[in-house]
């Protein structure tokens, strides 16, 4: 990368890591203040102060607009927090967690498809944007309805809709997922399992489960990435679905296609999973890295606050963003489920 | 042009995330990289 590009990405880096490191200072200062006044007050993680600073910073509308070439690498920073995370999987544990996950998370797609559909049609929203709507909660949000738009030809104002819809309703789902979790009495495994099954966007799947617990965002980032990597899949089922009708064109190397959606950096992921199962790492040199993951999720945290316009969200129009709620409502219920069964069998 | 500046057709930003951490796990591996918290 050029050094004016990196200068260019600076300021919004500079502003989110500003704001994560803001967080973490909050969170220590009430632990110090309650210790030394013997008050017994909430335990709130870094990671809910984080995304609630950006939230107001970003709906006071005082970030520059230089800073917005370096929010929109949040995406960046989680997927290498990703792939870092993998030196706390043991590929024991993937594998045995792997089946199950991989069942639930098969149901999930089917069930969050259908239902959008449904509701979608239900409301009158036309083909298209309903599809975009189905894959962004059924698969992973906002790079789901990226990859689905070329493939089925989508209109370019629909995929900018499905997006905002599914950033507004992982915007609430981060906050009540956690509570309800609490209220429930979720153990740390179940809750991630649930959140990485129904949140929608990495980010706010990933945030959901830290704000519950570190041990709940480890088991939501393996779902998710599970989800994630799904993409290829559907993408391709709906491409072809839209091509028989004679409104997409013709996919015809899908090897090649499956290959191109696929999110590789699950494949990095993977293989540091690999290298700390064979034992590669010091007890020193993990600890290094997971604090190098947890200060890569500290940025992304920042920046899921800082890109969520509220005002913007709102103005797209209340029906498609009834169809996502309604829909995400049932989605959270259904895997609240499935979550419940699985758990009484495991 | 992805997120983070890069022409989309050279190299994705998963492609950046996994080099970026690649390249970090080397640094701590060789003992130049602690990161505390």
């Amino acid at each position: 990368m050029s050094a004016g590009r990196l200068m260019r990405v600076f300021p919004g880096v500079a502003l989110m890591f500003g704001i994560g490191i803001l967080g973490k200072l909050i969170e220590q200062s009430i632990d110090v203040i309650g210790k030394a006044h013997g008050w017994h007050l909430p335990k709130i993680e870094y990671v809910l102060w984080a995304i609630l600073l950006g939230l107001l910073i970003r709906n006071l509308r005082v970030v520059p607009r230089m800073c917005d070439p370096g929010i929109a690498t949040y995406d960046f920073w989680l997927k290498a927090g990703i792939v870092l995370l993998g030196t706390r999987f043991l590929l024991g544990d993937i594998a045995k967690l792997g089946p199950l996950v991989l069942a639930l998370v098969v149901i999930e797609i089917l069930f969050s498809i259908a239902v959008m559909t449904l509701i979608g049609r239900w409301f009158g929203l036309g083909g298209k944007l309903t599809s975009l709507l189905a894959v962004g909660s059924g698969i992973c949000g906002v790079s789901a309805i990226i990859a689905t738009e070329g493939a089925i030809e989508a209109e370019e104002k629909d995929a900018a809709l499905a997006i905002a819809v599914i950033l507004a309703v992982g915007a609430v789902a981060l906050f009540l997922f956690p509570f309800f979790g609490h209220v429930l009495h979720m153990p740390d495994q179940w809750f991630g399992v649930w959140a990485g099954l129904a949140v929608d966007n990495t980010a706010e799947a990933t945030a959901a489960g830290a704000i519950f617990s570190d041990a709940a965002a480890k088991t939501a980032v393996l779902v998710k990435t599970t989800r994630n990597a799904m993409i290829g899949f559907v993408v391709l089922a709906y491409a072809v679905y839209w091509a028989n009708k004679g409104m997409a064109k013709r996919i015809e190397r899908r090897g090649r296609f499956l290959w191109e959606k696929f999110p590789k950096f699950v494949l990095g992921f993977l293989a540091v999973s690999v290298a700390a199962s064979a034992h590669a790492f010091s007890k020193g040199e993990l600890a290094s890295l997971a604090n190098l993951s947890r200060w890569a999720f500290l940025i992304t945290f920042a920046g899921v606050g800082l890109r969520t316009d509220i005002r913007a969200m709102m103005k797209q129009g209340t029906r498609p963003l009834l169809v996502g709620l309604l829909g995400e409502l049932l989605i959270a219920a259904s895997t609240l489920t499935m979550v419940a069964v699985a758990s009484a069998f495991a | 042009m992805n997120q983070i500046g890069v022409p989309a057709s050279r190299l994705s930003t998963d492609w950046w995330a996994v080099i970026a951490a690649f390249a970090a796990t080397i640094l701590i591996k060789l003992g130049v990289l602690h990161v505390g918290w």
